[in-house]
């Protein structure tokens, strides 16, 4: 307990320094306004803001990045209740009861509870974060290779079939994660492989990869509607505030969804899109009069705001004590972090714990400065929406080449970004999920190591991965996972 | 052919095509005693399997119940040609970007980005790429003190 306020307190010293606070404040303001967008979600922008933090020291890039990464979750919720147009899949249930309300006439009543809602949900996933990250840090460090390896098998196996889609076009993208993965320089051996061009010796930066799948590819998938344009009508906003008899309606639905969506958050594969999915059906259920939903009841909005922000909490979990991202935008941050030379895992916390717990106590204030910008800049902020995409599209098409350009100074990762994008464009056409495949071509290095640690420790003996418990555990959720996924077709087929 | 069909044959072909490419790889006795090819061969069967499954899949469907997948070249043609278009100035934009420098390559590139996307509206395009790649260079050359390629304008005190 003492070393928890001993270390949030290091934390907190390293990130309250007036340089760091203007970054916060910069760094979220920009996330908002990226993540409100429509069409560009949180990872997109993240990946485009990612060269904002070079050239700053590791704590300062860390807490921007934060900042960002917030402020994306924020944003996105934005889209949603103003025009109808959820910036990424987490923030599709905020239409439900969100888009309702400003219909109603109660737009300046939605964006303020949902930014009440989101700083209440994010506080207490924080709260969980704090004291979760250092028994399982702990935990992670006695791991050895094979019980890594199946924990990465079970990292992407669950990205794969917790998500929507068909399971084996997951393990497709999967697969052509780990494929890229080990274009370059083999370490144990220094063999060269795939390596068609000499620029691909260094093997392909990952931010790279992401920089394509994700904002370039969502700009060639909004050529379709260049025409579109939303309009907002500033008066009928009201005022950004919610009545105290509103306001108790949904302390309980916050509450509840709150530690709710931190557990979804945790888990490997289930991000924001699902904690969003179950709180609102949990309150949906528990509703005395479950028929306002849709219609714009204020505690169908405040519940999955707190739950997509607890789960954006529960992700860093595995992101920080173990090195796994759980969504695209967390593998985004990722990126980022290992760009800045940090490496998240078990190591992290006892080597440099002023920067993992930097980064803790950066969200606290990331997450109060959100609240103070969020609140009162509400109405001039989704006035940015008016924007139309024939003007905001250039502008993300330039980010995007520019940071690519900041990664390795190198043109050629600009016939790599566009490769990306047209491959990312195809996939989504193809309906082929595009996280399994960037966790995958992440995580792909040291799954492959890890597998031939393994191997070597037990002299080429496969059963060694089952012969731990731990390992064993692992692999058999694994297989559960897939099990459970197969029968859940095998259902629906029947049904229909 | 089916989405699912196009996405099996992919897997297939590419992952034949990378089997092929790892089994060529030399072999090693240094480092571990597993060798490069191992974790390779696993990655690309596992492809090829999951392709394999997913075209036989749908090869057993009725004809009636399978939805014919177009890409709608001809149709969305202008679509596509400014997704090409994008490409290529995005790669050219990576070749000229030294020698020009940042400044005035961003610029080119971006009235050109902007003609495609924004159409004739040439203030508008004028604007955005003049502004641009002046306030990044403000920003992430002089302010955070990146180093960024001056090209043509090298002459410049800043």
């Amino acid at each position: 307990m003492e070393t928890i306020f001993h270390n949030l307190s290091i934390g907190l010293d390293a990130a309250l320094t007036l340089t760091n606070i203007t970054w916060v404040f910069i760094g979220g303001l920009m996330g908002t306004i990226i993540g409100m967008l429509p069409g560009l979600g949180p990872a997109t922008g993240v990946a485009i803001l990612i060269p904002i933090s070079y050239g700053m020291n590791p704590t300062t890039a860390l807490i921007t990045m934060a900042a960002i990464y917030y402020g994306a979750m924020f944003g996105g919720s934005r889209a949603s209740i103003m025009i109808n147009t959820p910036g990424d899949a987490s923030a599709i249930v905020s239409c439900f009861d969100g888009y309702p309300m400003t219909k109603n006439g109660e737009a300046g009543k939605a964006l303020a509870i949902s930014a009440i809602a989101s700083f209440i949900g994010g506080i207490i996933g924080m709260i969980f974060l704090i004291f979760l990250t250092m028994p399982v840090a702990n935990a992670a460090l006695k791991f050895g290779p094979a019980e890594m390896f199946s924990l990465m098998i079970f990292a992407l196996t669950a990205t794969v079939t917790l998500s929507q889609g068909n399971m084996l076009k997951g393990f497709i993208a999967m697969a052509f994660g780990f494929m890229l993965s080990t274009i370059g320089i083999d370490p144990p051996t220094g063999i060269l492989r795939f390596t068609f061009v000499p620029e691909l010796q260094d093997s392909i930066d990952f931010l790279v990869a992401m920089i394509g799948l994700y904002a370039v590819a969502e700009v060639f998938k909004n050529y379709g509607n260049l025409e579109t344009h939303y309009s907002i009508d500033s008066k009928t906003i009201g005022r950004v505030w919610v009545p105290w008899e509103d306001f108790k309606k949904t302390i309980k639905p916050i509450l509840r969804s709150s530690p709710l969506g931190f557990l979804i958050g945790v888990l490997p594969g289930m991000g924001g899109t699902v904690a969003t999915f179950v709180s609102y059906a949990l309150e949906k259920t528990l509703s005395k009069n479950p028929e306002k939903f849709g219609k714009g009841a204020i505690e169908g909005l405040a519940a999955p705001e707190a739950a997509n922000n607890a789960s954006s909490c529960g992700a860093f979990v595995p992101l920080l004590t173990l090195g796994i991202p759980g969504s695209g935008t967390t593998a985004v941050m990722l990126g980022a972090l290992m760009m800045l030379g940090v490496r998240p895992g078990p190591i992290l916390f006892q080597m440099h714990p002023e920067i993992a717990w930097g980064v803790i106590a950066s969200m606290i204030i990331g997450n109060i400065m959100l609240v103070l910008i969020n609140l009162p800049l509400a109405v001039p902020l989704v006035q940015l929406l008016k924007i139309p995409q024939r003007i905001m599209l250039p502008l993300i098409l330039g980010m995007a080449f520019m940071g690519t350009y900041f990664l390795n100074y190198s043109s050629f990762d600009f016939i790599l970004v566009s490769v990306f994008a047209l491959a990312g464009y195809l996939f989504w056409k193809l309906e082929i999920p595009i996280p399994p495949l960037v966790l995958a071509l992440i995580l792909g290095g040291t799954t492959e190591q890890s597998f031939r640690n393994a191997m070597t420790i037990s002299g080429n003996d496969v059963m060694f991965f089952l012969e731990k418990p731990i390992s064993l555990t692992l692999l058999l959720l694994a297989a559960l996972s897939v099990a459970f996924s197969l029968y859940k077709q095998k259902r629906a087929a029947a049904k229909s | 052919m089916t989405k699912n069909e196009i996405s099996g044959l992919l897997a297939i072909t590419i992952s034949s095509i990378y089997i092929f490419a790892t089994l060529r790889l030399p072999e090693t006795a240094m480092g571990d005693n597993v060798g490069p090819k191992l974790f390779p061969l696993l990655a690309g069967c596992l492809a090829f399997l999951c392709g394999l499954i997913l075209l036989i899949k749908d090869k057993k469907l009725d004809k009636s119940k399978k939805e014919i997948f177009h890409l709608g070249l001809r149709e969305q043609k202008d679509l596509y040609v400014k997704i090409a278009l994008t490409i290529c100035l995005g790669i050219a934009y990576g070749f000229v970007l030294v020698p020009l420098g940042y400044v005035i390559s961003t610029a080119i590139f971006m009235l050109c980005i902007t003609r495609l996307i924004n159409g004739k509206r040439w203030l508008e395009n004028l604007l955005i790429s003049l502004t641009f790649p002046v306030i990044t260079y403000i920003v992430f050359a002089i302010l955070l003190g990146l180093s960024l390629p001056r090209g043509l304008l090298s002459f410049l005190p800043f």
